[in-house]
């Protein structure tokens, strides 16, 4: 298993920008029972033209920007929901957390992972605890395929790797999405 | 790396994988513990599965599918489902970070199906760890 991925080498400040979108260093959990493997530079393909890493950093970034955005506004949302449904608030603070937690991954460490200002406001949540309960399942499932197609679309082998974990963590919670309104006692694995 | 190269590694990921969860299969009641036993069939169900596809992904590639081992590490004592479902979710996180690995060192088709399986990955480990992770296969963004 490799210690360290590793993007392409390019200018400095392309560097800077890059490493600073994804924030702090990226290492690979070592294989228990898996044994080790060869560390390694992550490089899918050629070395790029200069010019195509150029444009390659500018389509990350406004991959980020729109990844950005979409986590935004479903932290938004999910937190809304926990307001206006105190009975499953668990689940909905669960995922709003971890809306919050990929901002900040995908956040500069400089900055505030929080949605700026003039954000537009995430949507209106159901009144119905059931009724948000399935809205909230469609946008987190259109989301995952969003990143899904994100991380094929990512020219950094890094930001394709955070945008499959993401999409990752949004499957494991549509796997534990409430069957219907915990008023009712059900719920568990869908 | 190439993507070849590192699909070979995923390869003796999954070559461990099915290994280990025979040796869990085999030490868990069906009778005593139905639902994790049909939990770690399923499972190795699945990882023949994903050692099949990336067998024949290497072949496409023009290379030779790395060989099992013999024999891989399992912890002992397995004495107790907990102690088995702890293992198998840890075989799981392990199976994820390697897809990881592998996302980000390819491309195209070969990038989309490591997604895919990483996705897998994730949710099998859930099955067996019970709650879910903020960046399952990306360690590095645990603490977060």
């Amino acid at each position: 298993m490799p210690e360290e991925l590793q993007d392409p080498q390019v200018a400095p400040v392309r560097t800077a920008t890059r490493r600073a979108l994804l924030g702090g260093s990226a290492t690979v959990a070592a294989a228990g029972v898996l044994g080790g493997c060869d560390a390694g530079d992550l490089t899918p393909g050629a070395d790029p033209e200069p010019g195509s890493v150029e444009a390659e950093v500018d389509a990350d970034t406004l991959l980020v920007e729109e990844v950005l955005s979409d986590v935004r506004s479903l932290a938004g949302w999910a937190a809304a929901a926990a307001r206006r449904h105190p009975r499953s608030r668990r689940h909905w603070a669960q995922l709003a957390a971890m809306h919050e937690a990929h901002a900040a991954a995908l956040t500069p460490d400089e900055a505030d992972p929080a949605a700026p200002p003039g954000t537009p406001a995430p949507g209106r949540v159901p009144a119905a605890a059931a009724a948000a309960l399935r809205a909230g399942r469609a946008r987190e499932q259109a989301h995952q395929d969003r990143l899904v197609a994100a991380a094929a679309a990512a020219g950094s082998g890094r930001l394709a790797r955070l945008f499959a974990s993401m999409a990752a963590a949004t499957a494991q919670r549509l796997a534990l999405w409430p069957a219907s309104s915990p008023s009712s006692g059900a719920g568990g694995r869908s | 790396m190439t993507a070849r190269a590192a699909l070979q590694t995923a390869l003796a990921a999954e070559h461990a994988a099915v290994y280990v969860y025979g040796v869990l299969g085999a030490r868990t009641s069906r009778s005593a513990q139905p639902e994790l036993h049909a939990d770690l069939t399923a499972a190795y169900v699945a990882h023949r599965g994903e050692r099949d596809r990336l067998v024949r992904a290497i072949r496409d590639l023009g290379a030779a599918p790395a060989a099992a081992e013999p024999a891989y590490q399992v912890p002992e004592p397995l004495d107790g489902p907990a102690v088995v479902r702890g293992v198998a979710a840890q075989l799981e996180s392990d199976c994820s970070s390697t897809w990881g690995w592998v996302v980000a060192g390819t491309e195209d088709a070969l990038r989309a199906e490591a997604v895919s399986a990483l996705i897998r990955a994730a949710v099998r480990e859930l099955v067996f760890r019970g709650t879910p992770e903020m960046f399952p296969g990306a360690d590095e963004h645990a603490d977060r």
